[in-house]
């Protein structure tokens, strides 16, 4: 694994298809993921390299994860478990659709990590136009615990936008 | 294509009765419709159906149990479009279930003539007949292991550029992966049947020529978008399919394998990522997966998460 030094606090990677930057933070660690979690994105090691044994709090931004395949949630579940073994308190941010999408299909991918944030899929009814906005799980904590997922206003023509998937389906890793 | 073959439909709803036997008269197969099961198995016995299409609700009954285990073999077909995620693992679990059908109309007419004209017709291979007449079909001959990522990216590229959107991009890479990464080293078996390349890296390069050699096509008509991947080894079973298929729906965990070079979940992600799964059976030649996404409806659009799937074997020749 070739890593760069980009700063004294932020050090970026990349393995394989995938872009990793961890920024140290006064509570622990901002991991951003960005690209591919496939065969080639070994995530277990990033796990054993970030500075968790002197303050747990670990975040990981997959806002940018446009792919993971089964190969690749294995490594992100390797990732949880070394995390979580080494008592890391892991808070997921800005999960995107296809780590939303493989969280709904096994259990583990999503493991004990708090959601803060996720991207949901929205259509307006007027315009036809799609987006992938992020919902903050604590703002809207009642609805989304009833299934509900608020409409939000249409970038285009101002229509109203509506979720665009199964509420049962979509919202499963939630609970 | 006359001969002396027939559809039995066992269902309690006058108006899907109708439906389903319009759908199957289309055909110009003959269509026996029944209420019960106990009418049922006075029809099979006196002569038996090549397709029994019954109600979700019955077939997982224990009666119909019974029916299907004395007439082991009979291929059904089970209607879901009435159905919940929930109610799948009962299904999953019938013996002899070949085909599942979990969409409303007008998918439920589309998805039920492509497969009952397979059946009837003896020919179950290509991806053309779940499409439009004249789709332009595109495919690509992996020659080399390592050839997986380009293939998919290529994938993905021409679906973002014919304006089917992100999601729909992304699922199709999913299941394109998914796909050749199952016929790149699972399906590869030697002699005995033990897999060959089942242990191997997933990023090394490895040359294919002949039996090795993998074909990814895909093709849109506006309905569906259909993504297909074959082998040339045929290894691919039923009880493995099924086994796959129910994984997808269930929320166990330990569903990933932690200890091995492929991961286990590979079938069952193509299956919870489409909107209807068919696998192609020629034991020992060939196997042929199609992933179908239905790129008209919204999900909200549709009456059910549930995924349509067929497992068809090809008849001895």
């Amino acid at each position: 694994m070739s890593g760069e030094l980009a700063t004294a606090a932020t050090t970026t990677r990349r393995l394989g298809r995938l872009d990793v930057q961890v920024d140290r933070t006064a509570t622990g660690c901002v991991v951003t993921l960005a690209g591919q979690i496939d065969d080639q994105a070994a995530l277990e090691a990033v796990a054993a390299e970030l500075p968790v044994e002197r303050v747990g709090e670990v975040v990981i931004d997959l806002d940018g994860v446009r792919f993971i395949n089964s190969i690749g949630v294995r490594e992100w579940i390797g990732l949880l478990r070394r995390l979580d073994a080494r008592g890391a308190r892991v808070t997921l941010r800005r999960c995107s659709e296809p780590m939303v999408h493989q969280m709904n299909m096994v259990m583990e991918a999503r493991g004990d990590a708090t959601i803060e944030s996720f991207h949901v899929p929205y259509v307006c009814d007027v315009c036809g136009g799609t987006a992938s906005r992020v919902l903050p799980v604590a703002a809207h904590e009642q609805a989304l615990r009833a299934r509900k997922v608020p409409p939000q206003p249409c970038s285009e023509c101002g229509g109203a936008m509506q979720f665009d998937d199964f509420p049962n389906r979509y919202l499963l890793f939630l609970d | 294509m006359r001969d002396d073959r027939y559809i039995l439909v066992v269902h309690g709803d006058k108006k899907t009765q109708r439906i389903v036997h319009r759908i199957l008269g289309a055909t110009f197969c003959p269509v026996h419709v029944v209420d019960t099961l106990a009418q049922a198995e006075a029809r099979i016995a006196e002569r038996r159906p090549f397709l029994l299409v019954v109600d979700h609700a019955q077939a997982i009954g224990a009666r119909a149990r019974a029916v299907l285990a004395e007439h082991h073999g009979l291929p059904s077909l089970v209607l879901m479009h009435d159905a919940e995620e929930g109610e799948v693992p009962d299904v999953l679990d019938v013996d002899s279930l070949s085909y599942l059908m979990a969409n409303p109309m007008p998918l439920l007419a589309e998805e039920m003539i492509a497969t009952v004209l397979k059946l009837l017709r003896r020919e179950i291979f290509g991806l053309e007949k779940y499409l439009a007449w004249g789709v332009e079909v595109r495919e690509r001959v992996l020659d080399d292991a390592a050839d997986r990522v380009a293939a998919v990216t290529e994938l993905d590229d021409a679906i973002h550029a014919c304006a089917l959107g992100p999601r729909a991009a992304a699922a199709a890479s999913l299941i394109a992966d998914e796909l050749l990464s199952n016929a790149l080293y699972n399906a590869p078996v030697d002699g005995a049947g033990v897999p060959v390349r089942r242990d191997e890296s997933r990023a090394a390069q490895r040359p294919l020529a002949g039996r090795e050699v993998v074909t990814l096509r895909y093709a849109c008509d506006a309905r569906y978008l259909a993504i297909e991947v074959r082998d040339r080894f045929g290894s691919l079973d039923r009880p493995t399919i099924m086994r796959c298929l129910r994984k997808a729906v269930s929320r166990e965990r330990n569903k990933i394998s932690m200890s091995t070079a492929g991961a286990g979940i590979g079938l069952s992600s193509v299956y919870g990522t489409c909107n209807h799964l068919v696998f192609d059976l020629d034991p020992g030649s060939c196997t042929e997966v199609i992933a179908l996404i239905d790129v008209r409806f919204r999900p909200a659009e549709l009456a059910n998460a549930v995924c349509s799937f067929g497992v068809f074997t090809q008849e001895a020749r």
